[in-house]
């Protein structure tokens, strides 16, 4: 009899390996190209820098830095790392790791040099600017000074009105020749945005004995020290006297203005002008010549950069899985602990010759099976479609070592409940659509990095698409398309009371009476059309979808009950079957079953009998006449046998289990002391466990918790499933509004404008609100309904996962 | 007396033969995997009839009548 997949996690088995030292590197390799075994930490105790890879694992993650770097530097460069499809055979991780800090110092000693230059460079610049502004100031003064002197020749003296004219300069004229000398100037560059405080600072520090000129650069340039663009101008401050410019150039360094020398004569200018344009030039040069090389460097790097980033990657989790080995005191070998699948052990062998024999290694790896107590971990082979479903149960908690999975027909369940939720097949359409557009990008989406929202989604294509598939289906069950009816399966079942061959238009008795049902037979598939849009809309198809969901739920809920059984079974559990299951099972049965009986025998007889009524007064007062809401004969006895079944069940449930417990302790106990003296020493071994304490207070109180959560489980998680009620109806009314209220209404002007603008608005909504905010509500009730009403039926959850040491799982974080 | 609901019903049962055999004849993935799928198929179409019988049995002898709006309601 062959196992169901996926309904019980692989059958896993811990396993040995001894590995001698010299093929250790190989046999790590290879089982993780194989990524079927999850190594354990065999020493825990140790700190990762006492390990016997410590240096290796440290040496990788110094590659993986200088990687990292090359990566950055560029990404800085703008350049596109162009990864060379063909692997140029093996790379060893030494000679890796000699070129890699060969290219490393090479390429910092170019990005030291590029910088010195850039410095030289903007430094240059300033200087050219100074130059130029400065000696347009001198010239400019000097023009203007010649030509007061010329006027002041020709005889106009006094004439006080130009305003413009260089006071300075012209006391300069007037006064000696060896007074000039004490009038100095400094000169250079300063930020625009410290101009202003700048200029304040050096009038109070002067009291205001100096005389500032100052012309803005029309461009940004590169400052210096900083290697930013920044708005500059250049200044020049005149002033008298050696104290004065001490206390100046201080106040330059202060704002950090760059000073610049500038010769006073005309000719030194021009020829220091030429200089510095001959300079930039061939520095730029230079540059040119710098980057180029930097960026020949990187191209060469980028070629190898991907498949070295994943060789140091690999490397280093070989190194740290080694790490994870304990060690033999003669380091000749290396002892694996681990869990694999029963079914991977021959891959796994195989595996493992092949490393020894690359290795030529003389002994091979020692592969054997351990027994032992400890919980292996829970593995399911999922594929991508079953996988996303596999995830909805795991967020919830992995399941137990070879627990009955949820999962399985969580598959269906889940998104049938949601469609349950969301039955319009308009909707359906649209979300089927959307889940076709992620399946059929699915290779693009897969190798590309998405957004968070986006991703989800596309993690959830497959989900999308049954989920959308269901609702098509129950759109048509509940006749919405759009909130629309469609009388796709034949003409409704109802006609006019007093006419039947007349329209419901023309039909007096139907806005008063109702209209008739016409034969035995109701609408063949889903909804009558025409329940929507009339007055008794809402009383039926609440009525209608409360009871639904009740049935459903019970059945559910059943479902969940008898995987429980499957369990016990499987773990040979019988106190479990008797007295868990068969309680429970009678307990739901006696109670909701019975009233899902009551539901569908009204149903099928048309009876008017009160179901409320009748469940409440079960308990109140079992022995009455029923009197108009008897639905069928007996049902008093009935009623009474069920009262007691349920009643019954609770103390079953409580008492024996723990009781049993108990008592076979006590067995296991006094058979113990008469065991055979020789025995114990085998069964020491793995006997740990068998000593455990035996706590009935501990016991009882666990089973007394069980017992109340599923007792008032079985009344609260029936209820939880009126939820499917509740958010049918909201989708439908709120359908029903947007369709009525927005579209129609707007289809009521003769105005193509109206028109269009109500299509738009109805077109929004629905997107905005039932196609992406009901789709996640309903999304989250069917997940809440799986996680809580069905699996705690049966579901422990406290299992772990297998995470097998594998390259295909390694990611970017582990570097 | 219920023709149209033991028909249907029949349908249903149909459809569950259907994608049982379909999967041990078109979809074959070992017999692990069958069990699975068959697993699959019949429990879509359980709740896919559960749903449809419900909604059935609901209206075949209803209390409430659908009573139309009158004019300008």
């Amino acid at each position: 009899m062959v196992q169901m997949e996926l309904f019980r996690s692989q059958e896993m088995n811990l396993v040995q390996l001894i590995i001698p030292s010299e093929s250790a590197h190989d046999t790590v390799t290879y089982l993780a190209q194989l990524g079927l075994l999850q190594f354990k930490d065999l020493n825990p105790d140790k700190s990762p820098f006492q390990r016997t890879y410590a240096n290796q694992v440290k040496r990788c993650g110094e590659m993986a830095r200088k990687l990292r770097y090359f990566k950055d530097q560029t990404a800085k460069a703008g350049l596109t790392p162009a990864a060379r499809p063909a692997m140029d055979g093996d790379v060893d991780l030494d000679e890796l790791e000699v070129k890699l800090s060969e290219l490393e110092s090479e390429l910092i000693e170019i990005l030291a040099n590029t910088e010195k230059l850039k410095r030289t460079h903007s430094e240059l610049t300033e200087l050219h600017l100074v130059l130029k502004k400065a000696g347009a100031f001198f010239s400019s003064a000097r023009d203007n000074a010649t030509e007061a002197q010329r006027r002041e020749l020709e005889g106009l003296s006094g004439s006080n009105e130009d305003i413009d004219r260089p006071l300075l300069l012209e006391q300069e004229m007037q006064t000696e020749p060896s007074k000039q000398v004490r009038l100095g100037y400094v000169s250079g560059v300063v930020p625009k945005s410290k101009a202003l405080p700048f200029e304040r600072i050096l009038f109070r520090a002067t009291r205001g004995n100096m005389f500032l000129k100052q012309a803005p650069i029309e461009e940004p340039v590169i400052d210096p020290a900083s290697g930013e663009k920044v708005e500059k101008i250049v200044f020049v401050v005149f002033f008298a006297g050696e104290r004065a410019r001490l206390k100046v150039t201080k106040i330059c360094e202060a704002f950090g203005a760059n000073r610049y020398p500038f010769p006073e004569e005309g000719s030194r200018q021009s020829a220091l002008q030429l200089q510095v344009a001959s300079r930039l030039d061939e520095l730029q040069q230079t540059l040119d010549a710098g980057t180029h090389h930097r960026d020949n460097v990187l191209t060469t790097i980028g070629y190898n950069l991907e498949q070295w980033t994943l060789l140091v990657r690999r490397e280093k989790a070989v190194y740290h899985t080694l790490n994870m080995l304990s060690i033999d005191v003669t380091r000749k070998c290396l002892v694996a602990e681990g869990w694999c699948p029963v079914s991977a052990k021959d891959q796994i062998q195989d595996a493992l010759q092949r490393a020894a024999f690359d290795a030529n290694s003389q002994v091979p790896t020692i592969f054997q099976f351990l027994h032992t107590k400890e919980a292996p971990p829970t593995y399911f082979k999922t594929n991508k479609f079953t996988g996303a479903f596999q995830e909805i149960v795991d967020a919830y908690g992995v399941a137990r070592y070879q627990e009955a999975n949820p999962g399985v027909f969580t598959i269906v369940t889940f998104p049938f409940l949601f469609a349950v939720m969301f039955g319009d097949w308009g909707h359906g359409i649209i979300l089927l659509l959307a889940s076709f557009f992620l399946l059929w990008n699915e290779k693009k989406f897969m190798s590309q990095k998405l957004g968070d929202i986006m991703d989800m989604a596309f993690g959830g294509r497959y989900v999308i698409l049954l989920m959308s598939i269901f609702s098509i289906y129950t759109g048509f069950i509940y006749n919405e398309f759009f909130s629309v009816p469609f009388r796709i399966f034949g003409e409704s079942a109802y006609t006019c009371r007093d006419h039947p061959d007349t329209h419901w238009d023309q039909c007096e008795s139907a806005t008063s009476v109702g209209l008739i049902k016409l034969g035995d037979q109701p609408y063949p598939f889903g909804l009558d059309p025409a329940w929507h849009g009339s007055r008794s809309e809402l009383p039926f198809t609440n009525s209608l979808k409360m009871k639904m969901s009740i049935l459903l739920g019970v059945t559910q809920m059943n479902v969940g009950i008898m995987l429980s059984y499957f369990n016990a079974k499987f773990y040979s559990n019988s106190l479990n079957i008797w007295y868990e299951f068969v309680p429970q099972i009678l307990f739901l049965g006696s109670l909701f079953g019975y009233l899902s009986i009551l539901i569908i025998v009204k149903w099928c007889t048309g009876s008017q009998a009160d179901l409320y009524h009748v469940m409440i007064y079960m308990f109140l007062s079992p022995l009455d006449d029923l009197g108009d809401n008897q639905l069928f004969w007996g049902q008093g006895y009935l009623q009474v046998a069920l009262l007691i079944i349920a009643f019954v069940a609770v103390p079953w449930m409580l008492l024996p289990k723990p009781l049993i417990l108990k008592k076979q302790h006590e067995q296991k106990l006094a058979g113990r002391s008469y065991g055979v003296l020789g025995e114990s020493d085998a069964e020491s071994v793995d006997g740990d466990d068998e000593h455990e304490e035996f706590e009935f207070g501990e016991v009882f109180v666990h089973q007394m918790i069980h017992t109340i959560e599923f007792v008032l489980g079985a009344v609260s998680n029936t209820a939880s499933y009126l939820r499917l009620w509740a958010l049918s109806l909201a989708h439908a009314e709120l359908s029903a509004v947007f369709y009525e209220r927005v579209l129609m209404l707007s289809f009521g002007y003769d105005n193509i404008l109206i028109r269009f603008i109500g299509i738009v608005v109805f077109a929004i909504a629905t997107l905005g609100v039932l196609l992406v905010m009901e789709t996640l509500s309903a999304f989250l009730h069917a997940l809440r309904l799986h996680w809580v009403e069905f699996q705690n039926k049966f579901y422990m959850g406290d299992g772990y996962k297998f995470h097998p040491f594998a390259f295909a799982t390694l990611s970017e974080e582990d570097d | 007396m219920a023709a149209g609901f033991l028909l249907t019903s029949v349908y249903f049962l149909f459809a569950s033969l259907v994608g049982t055999l379909s999967v041990k004849l078109w979809y074959d993935k070992g017999s692990a995997a069958n069990k699975l799928h068959m697993l699959l198929v019949n429990t879509a179409v359980i709740c896919c009839y559960l749903i449809w019988a419900i909604v059935w049995m609901a209206q075949w002898h209803p209390l409430v009548v659908p009573i139309l709006k009158a004019e300008g309601e």
